[in-house]
């Protein structure tokens, strides 16, 4: 079955090298069954997860819905499938964004489509490939393989400095992966474990000294990881990234590309290397909230509406940032509950973020079609001329802000109160932060929603049914887990305990 | 080839442990009597091609012979005429890579021969023939006496090949100064190997090993390994081989002769000769020099040679316009990588032959990938400066795809065979040690990626007023061969790496 959700798009993406590049709608009818047909899976395998068999293997310890077939038997690599709540919370988000993309780019892109869509569907491939796999190889393949179609993605049908911003995408997360790999495999060398499966090496891993080959191994992963959430230092693409993209692309990077990132760290370093995560918290703390503070400073300072909301994403990845860094400092410090708080507020804050934030790209998105700008000073009056669009927006933009009753409220309250208790007043740090983003996102609001109707954009088309349509589901999902996310979290609680206890392993 | 009579018992098996050099020595002398008496070369192309796919095919004959069989699983393989050829694993994969190698060679001059060598038409085939058996005896012995006299058939042919464009003066200049600095080079390897013999009194591999132990009266008299003669005979001989899979410092011939060369001959140079030299480098030191006092020697100036050659390799292939110029450097940066290997092995032995096997043959078959379709450009039009791929992504779709899939594979990326050959190699590494070995390839990998970026750019990114391809068949199979060669051994890469581990244990 997550074989399946992988490997469908792929499928579809080799059927469609056999159209012809004419046939536009037909290609965008395949790309749509093709990232559909994940998407129903994996909603058929969410109705099925109570009753699925938690695997008790060692090397696929609580996980559910697991596939084991040996592929490179001599290193120990595996075709491991298996997920938790971690993965299928991801796996989820990221079957129902391709679809909602291809929607978002029918009409929008117009040249080579034919590359476009198939691109697409192996990004697809990827992404759900990382969120499946329990071995380390093999996530390595699908994270890379999630590369070179967003290089192209970028490159070929971004704005004006696509080129440049496609290229620096591209060289900071082969720089942080490569090194990654490197890291890995001297783990996998120094413990002699023989396998590359990553529950099995965290069991062996996890005992090892703290020295200096261990904190650089627990490095070059937690940086390959970092590049891609993007952490604070590291971050500097992901403005150029998200301004060049096309909508519907900068959707999926800002609702499930920072997530491979942010989950790598709860499935890969954190587990991995425990104890160098808990003697670093502190550390790692620190990059989360700067990258809070900084972010929404920058983002305030920005004239740029795409810029921005590609800012607040840096931002709110900060707090997951945050959360992780106190639940491993709380976890080694032997007080698992309160770890559990956190971390399970922090990863809250990927999922909210990853349905919020491509839905704010997408409101900018119409805006630019429509007006051909993203820039803040010309935008105004926006409510007088397209009602309906402004009044989605203004929806979407409370819920990046963390209005409570929304998705986003919720992730970001619960990791604020989670981290207290590690950092005590400093996690203060982080609600000025809030304060802020909640600032610039009224005056931006002002700016564009509000004011007197300009006459270059009377006559504008409001909404149409294509972006009611993509639209829908995730409002109506942001505003379900902001009054009732009970089932995210009871779907997440029991990985979180896992997590909590592996990274207490670690404890000194 | 278990069945009731085994045709060891029925035949001599002395001849079917040389079936392939046989088939090879056959085959070029039937070349060269049929081509003094017909006119049409093309279908003497054919026979050429065939003889090297049918010693193809023997070599697997002769790998599975029960008696071969039998000996290699005793760990004592068996060795025929006088010593001189010896029947391990070892053997059989290097002569499948380099006969793999020669049938693309081939297949992809066909045309290229056809249209610039009518003077010297069937010569070519002859000399790469030539150039193969070399190679083949090369490989398959235990002897230093073979393994030169090997060297030295395979460097002579390679001396006329890069010539062989007789009225192109680059091609000229090439020939000349491969001859004179290559027959230095030989002279150098061969004054290292007599220093050798006149410390250890033999010839023979596994004798020098047992005499570098002590039963030597230069060892004896000395008490260890570490006497000036050994050493200095050993430093004879890792520049001699250094020069021969072109690293630094040894590595200037390698950009002019490859620049000035027939593209196909490129080809060839660029996997053939550095594929068995690194195979001899590997039986001459792990084989017979493999001692524990003495391997720690080597191995760090082996390290070091493959330190400087990647990164200058890569370095220096920043600055190159010429493509033919710059796939030169990036071989030289790929034979650093492959060294890495080399140099683990002293240490680690399996690991690090495995892992040098593996990875000559990722490298052979992604490298000729790529230089089948530069002789096309280059037989259309000598488009071989950077600037003339411009818009190849729609002048020939398939050709942009499959070189951006090449160039991957060169970097490192998966899913691609290049990727599992770097696995292998950083495993190797970080096993003996060399994590900071392991690193620097690392972020030599990233690199790399500036100038096969610039390729990928002009290719995919602007537009080209060349006109399309014509088509060339053989040139077309052979990209193909390539793709699926590459792709084929990542996702089945299991049979392949349990042969070359098993390659690996027979070794000392």
């Amino acid at each position: 079955m997550l074989s399946l959700i992988i490997f469908v798009p792929l499928v579809f993406a080799l059927l469609m090298l056999f159209v012809p590049k004419t046939q536009e709608r037909l290609l965008y009818g395949l790309a749509g069954i093709g990232t559909l047909i994940p998407f129903v899976l994996s909603l058929i395998l969410a109705a099925q997860w109570t009753s699925a068999p938690v695997s008790t293997e060692p090397y696929a310890a609580g996980m559910r819905f697991v596939t084991h077939v040996p592929w490179i038997e001599s290193i120990g690599v595996h075709y491991t499938l298996g997920v938790d709540g971690f993965a299928f919370t991801m796996i989820l988000l990221s079957t129902l964004l391709f679809p909602l993309a291809v929607l978002a780019s029918y009409k929008y892109i117009n040249t080579r489509v034919k590359d476009y869509l198939i691109l697409l569907l192996i990004l697809a491939t990827g992404t759900n490939g990382v969120f499946a796999t329990l071995d380390f190889m093999l996530f390595y393949v699908f994270w890379e393989i999630v590369l070179l179609p967003m290089y192209f993605l970028i490159g070929i049908w971004g704005g004006e400095r696509r080129e440049y911003a496609a290229i620096k995408f591209f060289l900071y997360t082969l720089i942080g992966s490569t090194v990654m790999l490197v890291g890995a495999i001297y783990l996998y060398v120094r413990t002699g474990v023989g396998t590359f499966n990553l529950l099995q090496m965290a069991a062996e891993t996890s005992a090892l000294p703290i020295d200096g080959l261990t904190t650089f191994a627990f490095f070059a992963l937690l940086v390959g990881f970092a590049i891609k959430v993007p952490m604070f230092p590291f971050h500097t693409w992901l403005p150029d990234a998200h301004v060049e993209a096309p909508t519907p692309i900068s959707m999926l990077l800002a609702g499930i590309l920072l997530k491979l990132g942010s989950y790598a760290m709860v499935r890969i370093s954190h587990p991995l290397l425990p104890q160098v995560a808990a003697k670093y918290a502190n550390l790692i703390f620190v990059f989360g909230v700067v990258g809070i503070i900084y972010a929404a400073l920058a983002a305030m300072a920005q004239k740029d509406f795409k810029k921005q909301v590609a800012y607040s994403s840096v931002n709110h990845m900060g707090f997951f940032i945050m959360a992780l860094a106190a639940a491993s400092k709380l976890a080694a410090a032997g007080q698992p509950d309160l770890a559990q708080v956190a971390l399970q507020g922090g990863y809250f804050v990927t999922i909210a973020h990853g349905l919020i934030s491509p839905l704010f790209f997408f409101a900018v998105g119409m805006f630019y079609e429509r007006t051909h700008t993203r820039d803040l000073t010309k935008l105004g009056g926006m409510f007088l001329t397209v009602p309906v669009i402004s009044f989605a927006t203004a929806f979407v933009a409370f819920a990046n802000l963390g209005l409570p009753g929304l998705a986003g409220f919720i992730g970001e309250f619960i990791s604020l109160t989670g981290s207290y208790p590690a950092f005590g007043l400093w996690v203060l740090v982080a609600g000025v932060g809030m304060v802020i983003t909640a600032a610039w996102h009224l005056l931006t609001m002002r700016n564009v929603l509000l004011g007197e109707a300009k006459k270059e954009y009377a006559g504008l088309p409001d909404i149409s049914w294509k972006e009611k349509l993509i639209f829908a589901p995730l409002s109506v999902l942001i505003v379900l887990f902001g009054v009732y996310p009970k089932p995210v979290l009871d779907l997440l609680s029991a990985s979180v305990e896992t997590l909590t206890q592996v990274m207490g392993l670690g404890g000194m | 080839m278990t069945g009731a009579v085994s045709w060891s018992d029925l035949v001599n098996p002395s001849y079917i442990a040389v079936l392939p050099h046989l088939i090879v020595t056959a085959a070029l002398l039937v070349v060269m009597v049929v081509d003094f008496y017909v006119k049409e070369k093309r279908n003497l192309v054919w026979v050429t091609l065939g003889g090297v796919v049918l010693a193809l095919a023997s070599v697997w004959w002769s790998a599975t012979d029960s008696n071969i069989q039998a000996a290699i699983a005793a760990k004592r393989p068996l060795e025929f005429w006088g010593d001189m050829i010896v029947a391990d694993g070892f053997t059989f994969f290097m002569i499948a890579v380099l006969l793999g190698i020669a049938a693309m060679v081939i297949l992809l001059s066909a045309d290229y021969v056809a249209k610039f060598l009518r003077g010297a038409y069937m010569e070519f085939y002859e000399i790469v023939l030539a150039v193969t058996l070399g190679m083949m005896f090369m490989v398959s012995s235990r002897d230093l006496l073979t393994i030169y006299i090997g060297l030295e058939l395979s460097s002579i042919s390679s001396y006329i090949l890069a010539g062989i464009l007789r009225k192109d003066p680059k091609s000229n200049e090439a020939g000349l100064k491969y001859f004179l600095t290559g027959s230095v080079a030989s002279a150098v390897l061969l004054f290292g190997l007599s220093l050798i013999f006149g410390a250890t009194g033999t010839t023979r591999l596994p004798d020098i090993a047992t005499n570098l132990l002590g039963a030597s009266p230069v060892v004896a008299a000395a008490g260890s390994a570490i006497t000036p003669l050994l050493v200095t005979g050993m430093v004879f001989l890792i520049a001699g081989f250094a020069f021969k899979v072109a690293a630094v410092p040894m590595h200037l011939w390698a950009p002019d002769v490859y620049e000035g060369s027939a593209t196909p001959v490129t080809a060839f140079f660029s996997v053939g000769p550095k594929g068995a030299a690194m195979a001899a480098i590997l039986r001459v030191f792990v084989g017979g020099l493999g001692v524990a006092p003495y391997a720690e020697r080597w191995t760090i100036i082996w390290a070091v040679i493959a330190a400087v050659s990647m990164t200058l390799g890569n370095l220096v292939a920043l600055q190159q316009t010429n493509i033919k110029r710059m796939m030169a450097y990036s071989s030289i940066a790929q034979a650093g990588y492959i060294l890495v290997g080399v140099a683990a092995s002293g240490l680690q032995s399996s690991a690090g032959i495995s892992s040098v096997l593996f990875y000559v043959m990722a490298y052979a078959v992604t490298n000729l990938g790529i230089f089948a379709i530069l002789t096309h450009l280059d037989q259309e039009g000598g488009w071989v400066n950077v600037d003339d791929f411009k818009g190849l992504a729609s002048r020939n779709p398939m050709y942009a795809w499959a070189l951006l899939l090449f160039f991957v594979s060169l970097i490192g990326i998966p899913p691609t065979v290049g990727f599992l050959g770097k696995v292998f190699l950083f495993e190797a590494a970080a096993s003996a040690g060399y994590v900071w070995l392991a690193v620097l390839m690392a972020v030599n990998s990233v690199i790399s990626v500036g100038y096969y970026y610039r390729v990928v750019r002009v290719m995919f990114l602007e537009k080209g007023d060349y006109p399309a391809l014509q088509r060339s068949g053989p040139i077309g199979v052979t990209v193909v061969l390539s793709l699926v060669g590459v792709v084929l051994f990542t996702i089945f890469a299991n049979p392949f790496v349990q042969w070359t581990a098993q390659s690996a244990a027979l070794l000392r």
